[in-house]
C-alpha cells in the first residue's frame, strides 16, 4: 500500500487555519468597505470612560441622536413610533433614522422608522435599536414613558491604547466632541474621524 | 479517562478470576489481547507543555488586548493570524505522531484562540457591535476545525458557541430561532461520523441547552418553546435509535436520555401552571399551527421508531411528549388539579416505560420529575392544604390501582 505524503494528510488543518484567518480577514474588509464606500455623517457626543475585562480599555460615546424624543419631531416623521416601543423587557426593537448632514456641525433627525426607508438625496439612513431598556422615566405621572426612547447604533465603543482612557476623556469632555462615522446603503455605520472642537484628532486607517 | 478506568478495573478482575480458576489462562490472555496496546498518554512533560502553551496564549492575547500603540496594528493582527494557524499546525504534528490526545487539545485551544481573535478584531478595529454575530463566527470556525480535524474539543466551542449565538438572536425576536439546527444538524452529522461518545454527549446536552436558551430569552405566546423543542428532538432522537445503523442508533440513543431528562423537567415546570416564568407578549399568527405540526411531526416520528427497533421507549416518549403538551397548552387556565395531573401522568409514564424498556436513565428521570412534581403540589400550586391534600390522596390512589393492574398483567404473562 502506497503511503500517503504528509503534506496530504496535514491538509484538513492546513484549511482549518484558512478558514478560520479568511472568516476574521471577512470582518475586516467588511468595515473597510463601510470607511472606504459610506456616506459621511457627522455625529455630536458625549464620551465616558469604562473598561472591558477582556478586551481593554475604550471610551463610551454617547451620541445626542441616541436619545430620541418625540415632541421634538414632528408628527409626521415618527408615524412609527408605536412600532419602536417595546413589547417585552429586553426587547430591542430594530430603528431608522433618517438625518440630515450639515456642514456646520453635527447632522439631525429629520425622521425616525421602524423598516429602511427609501433613499432620498442629501440624507442619511443610519441603522439602530432601541436599548435594552429602552423607555424614559417621567417624573411626574412616576412611570416609564416611552415618548423619550434610547438607542444604540454599535457604534458605541472607542477602543483606546491601555491607560489613554482617562487622559482623553478629561479635555474631550470639556470640549465639543464628534464623531464621523461612514454609513454603508443598509445603515450600519463604522467610526471613520474622531473631531474635537471640530478639528480631527484621530482619522482610521483602512487596515 | 473512562476508558482507562474500565481497562484498570478489568485487568484486575482477570487477575482475579485467573487465580480463582474462573477463566483458564488461555482465555485471560486473549480477553488481555482483546484490549489491545495501552493507549499512549501524556506524560509529566507533556502537561508541563500543555501549561506553557495555555500561559503563553493568555499573555499574547492580554497583550493585544492591551492595545498598545507602539506596535502597529498589522503588527498585532499577524500575532493574532500566527496564533490561529500555529495551533492546527501543532495540531497537524501531533496528528502525524499519532498522539490524538493532543492534536485535539491543540484544536480546542486554537479555537479558543479564534474566538478570542474575533473579539481583539473589533476592539483594533473598532467593529460594531454585534454579540450575534460575534458568536456566529465563532462557531462557524470552531465548526470548520472540528469537521477537518475530527476534534472533539473544537466541536464544544462550536456548540457552545451556537447556542450563545442563538440566545442572542431569540431575544430579538418573537420567531423560534430555526437557524441554530443548521449548525447543530453539522455538528450532530460530525459526531455520527467520528462515532465518538463525547461527541454524542456535547450535541444531546446542546440540543437540551437551546431549548432553555429559546425558552429564557423567546417570547412567544401559547406552548412553551422549551417543550415544543423538546418534544421535537425526543421525536427526532426515537427515530434515530430505531435506526438499523450502529452509529445513528447510539446518537438516538444518548439523545433520548437528554430528551427524557428535559421532558421530566419541562412535566415540573408545566405543573407550576401555564405562564409562570414567561410573559407572552401577544399572539402570533401561524404558532398554533407550527405547534399542531410538531404534535403531528413528534406522533409520526414515535410510530415509526416504534414499528423498527426501540418500540418500548418510542411508546413511552410519545405517552410522555403527549401528556406534556396537552399540559402546555393548559386549555384551563391556572387550575392545579389539570397540571399537576398531567405532570403526573408524564412522569409516571417516564418511570414506568423507563423500566419496561431497560432504560434506567429514563427511570431516573422520571423519578427525578415526579419527586419535583409532588413537592411543587404539595407546598405550592393549590391555594388551600385542603384541596392539596385531597389530590395527593385522588393520585395516590390512582397509583396504586395502576400498580395492581400492571401486577396482574405482569402475573399473566408467560415467563421469559
Amino acid at each position: 500500500m502506497t503511503a500517503i505524503p504528509t503534506w496530504r494528510r496535514g491538509w484538513p488543518f492546513a484549511a482549518v487555519a484558512a478558514i478560520q484567518i479568511g472568516l476574521l480577514a471577512w470582518a475586516i474588509v467588511d468595515r473597510a468597505l463601510i470607511l472606504a464606500h459610506g456616506q459621511e455623517v457627522e455625529l455630536a457626543v458625549a464620551p465616558v470612560d469604562p473598561r472591558d475585562p477582556i478586551l481593554g480599555e475604550y471610551i463610551r460615546l454617547n451620541y445626542a441622536i441616541s436619545r430620541l424624543d418625540r415632541s421634538d419631531l414632528p408628527a409626521d416623521a415618527t408615524e412609527d413610533w408605536p412600532k419602536l416601543e417595546p413589547r417585552w423587557a429586553n426587547d430591542r426593537v430594530e430603528v431608522w433614522l433618517r438625518l440630515e448632514p450639515r456642514s456646520d456641525g453635527a447632522a439631525r433627525i429629520m425622521s425616525v422608522h421602524s423598516h429602511p426607508p427609501p433613499a432620498a438625496p442629501g440624507t442619511v439612513v443610519l441603522a439602530g435599536r432601541t436599548s435594552s431598556f429602552p423607555c424614559g422615566w417621567n417624573r411626574v405621572t412616576k412611570s416609564t414613558d416611552c415618548s423619550i426612547l434610547q438607542v444604540t447604533f454599535g457604534i458605541e465603543r472607542y477602543y483606546v491604547p491601555e491607560g489613554e482612557g482617562k487622559k482623553l476623556e478629561q479635555p474631550w469632555r470639556a470640549q465639543r466632541m464628534s464623531v464621523v462615522a461612514a454609513v454603508a446603503p443598509d445603515g450600519r455605520a463604522s467610526i471613520k474621524r474622531l473631531l474635537v472642537d471640530r478639528k480631527p484628532v484621530h482619522d482610521e486607517p483602512l487596515f | 479517562m473512562f476508558d482507562r478506568i474500565y481497562r484498570t478495573r478489568l485487568l484486575q478482575d482477570l487477575a482475579r478470576w485467573e487465580a480463582a480458576g474462573t477463566l483458564t489462562p488461555e482465555t485471560a490472555a486473549a480477553a488481555r489481547a482483546a484490549l489491545g496496546p495501552e493507549p499512549r498518554t501524556i506524560g509529566l512533560a507533556g502537561y508541563l507543555v500543555i501549561a506553557a502553551t495555555l500561559l503563553l496564549a493568555g499573555a499574547l492575547l492580554a497583550f493585544v488586548a492591551s492595545n498598545w500603540d507602539g506596535i502597529p496594528r498589522l503588527l498585532r493582527l499577524a500575532m493574532l493570524v500566527a496564533l490561529i494557524s500555529g495551533a492546527p499546525a501543532a495540531g497537524a504534528i501531533y496528528a502525524e505522531r499519532g498522539n490524538t490526545l493532543l492534536t485535539d487539545l491543540a484544536m480546542f485551544l486554537g479555537c479558543l484562540a479564534f474566538a478570542a481573535s474575533v473579539a481583539l478584531v473589533g476592539q483594533m478595529y473598532h467593529l460594531p457591535e454585534n454579540l450575534a454575530g460575534g458568536f456566529l463566527l465563532c462557531s462557524l470556525g470552531a465548526l470548520a476545525a472540528a469537521t477537518l480535524s475530527r476534534s472533539t474539543g473544537a466541536l464544544a466551542v462550536a456548540l457552545v458557541t451556537a447556542v450563545a449565538w442563538s440566545g442572542e438572536s431569540q431575544g430579538q425576536s418573537l420567531r423560534l430561532h430555526w437557524p441554530f439546527l443548521v449548525a447543530w444538524a453539522v455538528a450532530a452529522g460530525v459526531s455520527m461520523r467520528d462515532d465518538k461518545p463525547a461527541a454524542r454527549h456535547l450535541v444531546a446536552a446542546a440540543a437540551v441547552a437551546w431549548a432553555g436558551v429559546v425558552e429564557l430569552a423567546g417570547h412567544r405566546p401559547g406552548l412553551s418553546d422549551a417543550t415544543a423543542v423538546i418534544v421535537m428532538l425526543l421525536g427526532c432522537a426515537l427515530l434515530a435509535a430505531g435506526s438499523d445503523r450502529k452509529r445513528i442508533a447510539a446518537f438516538g440513543d444518548i439523545l433520548a436520555i437528554y430528551a427524557f431528562f428535559a421532558l421530566a423537567g419541562t412535566a415540573f415546570l408545566g405543573s407550576v401552571g401555564p405562564s409562570y416564568w414567561r410573559t407572552p407578549a401577544g399572539p402570533i399568527p401561524g404558532g398554533e399551527i407550527q405547534h399542531v405540526a410538531m404534535a403531528l411531526g413528534l406522533a409520526g416520528l414515535a410510530i415509526a421508531a416504534a414499528i423498527g427497533r426501540a418500540r418500548a421507549l418510542a411508546m413511552t416518549g410519545l405517552a410522555a411528549s403527549a401528556a406534556v403538551l396537552v399540559l402546555n397548552r393548559a386549555p384551563i387556565p391556572n387550575d392545579f388539579r389539570l397540571h399537576g395531573f398531567l405532570a403526573l401522568v408524564a412522569a409516571l409514564t417516564l418511570i414506568v416505560g423507563g423500566a419496561y424498556a431497560g432504560r434506567r436513565p429514563v427511570f431516573i428521570a422520571g423519578w427525578i420529575a415526579f419527586a419535583l412534581v409532588v413537592g411543587n403540589l404539595t407546598w405550592f400550586a393549590a391555594p388551600t392544604f385542603l384541596e392539596r391534600a385531597v389530590f395527593l390522596a385522588l393520585a395516590g390512589g390512582i397509583a396504586v390501582a395502576a400498580a395492581l393492574a400492571l401486577r396482574r398483567l405482569e402475573a399473566s404473562r408467560p415467563a421469559p
